[in-house]
Formats: C-alpha cells, structure tokens, sequence
C-alpha cells in the first residue's frame, strides 16, 4: 500500500501559512510522499521559495514537486529549484525520481507542462512565431513527460503535472480560459507511456476528478478546489489502471 | 502595483472595468490571482471565488477600486478555510 498526499497551487507568500505548515508537520502518520502539483509560490521570488522550504524541511515524509506558471513569474526558477533542493525536495521538470515505499517501488515522472487546448478546439503549430513557439514548448514538454514514464522502472507510476491533461477536471472553469489551463497533448503522452495516476493543479475552479481517454485516472487538486491543505490517496499492489 | 485609472471614457464602460480589473488582481503582487471572478453590474464590481488569506482578500478591494474609480466595489471572495487533516482518503484499487 502507497500512501500519497499531494496537492497543487499552495501559493505560499512572503508572509506565514501556518495552517499548511502544521499540516504538511503531521504528515508523517498518514502519508509516504507528498506530490506538490506546482504554484508552489505566490510568484517566485527567493523570500517566497525561501519560505516554502522551511515549511518543507518540517515535513516528515519524502517531497516530490513540478514547479507552476506562478513559480516562474520572477523569473527566478533556478533559485526557486536551488531552495527547494536544499532541503530535500526532489524538483522534477523532464525527469523521474523513484521511492520505495513499504516494498512497492512508487515511480514519479515530473513536468509543469503547458497550454493549448482540447482536440477540437485547440491551438496548431502554425503561423505567427508566438504561436508557433507557444505550440512547440507544449510539444516539448509532452515529449519529455513521455520519455520520463517510459523510463520508469517501478511497479507504479505517477505523472505529476500543473497544467491539465484533459478538459473534465477544469470544468467549473470558463470554457473560454481551457486552452490557456491544459492540452490534450499531455494526455496523449500519458496513454502512451502509461501511468497508474495522473495528478495537476492549476485550475482553482474546476473539477477533482477526471479520466484520460485511454483510461488513466487525472485528479486535481489545486488548494483552493480541495479545500483542504492536501488529497490523500492510496495505491495498492492490485491497482489496475 | 497596478496604474490607477481615470473613470471617463473607455474606463467607464463595464466591459473594459471587468477586463482591466482581472488584468489587475492576476498581476498586482498584492493579490495576484488568476482565478478571482469579477462582474460589473449596474454601477457595481463584485469579486467572487476563493483567495488564501484575508489580506489577500482585503487587498483585491483595494486593488478593484484603483482600476474601477467610478464603481462601487462588492467583495463578495471566501478565504480559504482550513479543515483538519487527514481528510477522506481516496483508494485506487
């Protein structure tokens, strides 16, 4: 049994959040890992990454985190990542960590991902070379969330992102905002490589749950959806995905 | 911090408040949040949806009424409550 509590946007300012530090302090008695599915800080300054990390060095359990549009807006992300680091946090944007956990081995393929849409209605590479650029990193980041997953060699796999894999856990959300909150092209690299379970944050107003169309579970769980300061969610060894 | 606006002209007409306020919580290191719902209605914003702390909240009235000078401000946001964990758990089998 893999015991993960995970959650995504905790938006962590200059000043304290004692209500998820004395939460993520406690979880040691119903959690293995904790998964953070990016907006780690309010806009990624080094006071706030500062003070996400000395929440995170009192957490009792391994961190596995993507980092969020919000982690990127100071232009900051190598500090952010570097302060994180620094108190154990394994940072994952392209890459894989694998944790043994009561004899299971719980492997985590990382990327923040990015925009574009839901097929059907979702941006092209083609034209202008914003959009072109726009497209391509989504393509790029698809690529290496495959590549990670397909490299896992662990008896279950998480794809933990920020942006959304599919268009049923941002309902809720204005219809018109869904290609700036996720794209289809994570989805189609999550059911190539496959996975046992698909984690995002990003949208505060959508939906928890949600299903890729080969059949992998997608749960959200942005802070302000769950309402809580994590999910919990277990895995057992007879998990069919 | 966001530019204050003039409230004549373009500023004045709700659809431009609304963008403008929106623009403005997202950005504003004060608030910045993307997900805050904001209306014009008669000669009202409101601001709805959930922040993370009640000087977030506080702060997106401020930060309204600097982009929206004409208008009333309705802050109708929920700060975020803490319930104890662990919570429900959700088992995968």
């Amino acid at each position: 049994m893999i015991r993960v509590a995970a959650v995504g946007d905790i938006h962590v300012g200059e000043e304290p959040d004692d209500a998820l530090a004395e939460d993520f302090a406690g979880l040691g008695g119903c959690a293995d890992v904790l998964l953070l599915a990016g907006d780690l800080t309010r806009c990624g300054t080094r006071a706030e990454a500062a003070r996400l990390a000395s929440i995170l060095e009192a957490t009792p359990v391994p961190v596995v985190a993507v980092l969020g549009n919000h982690d990127h807006h100071a232009d900051r992300v190598d500090e952010v990542v570097d302060c994180l680091e620094a108190v154990g946090v394994t940072v994952l944007e392209g890459g894989t960590t694998v944790l043994e956990i009561d004899g299971t081995t719980l492997g985590v393929a990382g990327v923040k991902g990015f925009g574009g849409g839901f097929a059907g209605a979702c941006a092209s590479d083609f034209g202008e070379p914003e959009m072109k650029a726009f497209v391509r990193h989504t393509k790029d980041v698809a690529e290496h969330l495959r590549q990670g997953l397909e490299s896992l060699d662990a008896d279950r796999r998480i794809a933990l992102l920020h942006y959304s894999p599919v268009a049923a856990t941002l309902h809720g959300e204005p219809l018109e905002i869904f290609p700036f909150l996720g794209s289809y092209l994570l989805a189609e690299a999550i059911d190539a490589a496959g996975a046992d379970l698909v984690l995002h944050g990003h949208a505060h107003r959508g939906s928890e749950r949600g299903v890729t169309p080969g059949g992998v579970r997608v749960r959200n769980v942005a802070r302000p959806l769950i309402g809580r300061s994590f999910q919990r969610f277990e895995l057992d060894s007879a998990l069919v995905s | 911090m966001s530019e204050p606006r003039r409230p004549d002209g373009v500023d004045a007409v709700p659809e431009y408040v609304v963008a403008h306020v929106h623009e403005a919580l997202a950005t504003d290191p004060r608030v910045m949040e993307q997900g805050i719902e904001v209306v014009a209605t008669g000669g009202t914003v409101v601001l709805m949806g959930r922040v993370f702390s009640q000087g977030q909240h506080d702060a997106a009235s401020e930060v309204a009424q600097e982009q929206a000078p004409g208008f009333a401000i309705r802050n109708d946001l929920e700060v975020l409550d803490h319930p104890s964990p662990p919570g429900p758990v959700e088992q995968l089998r």
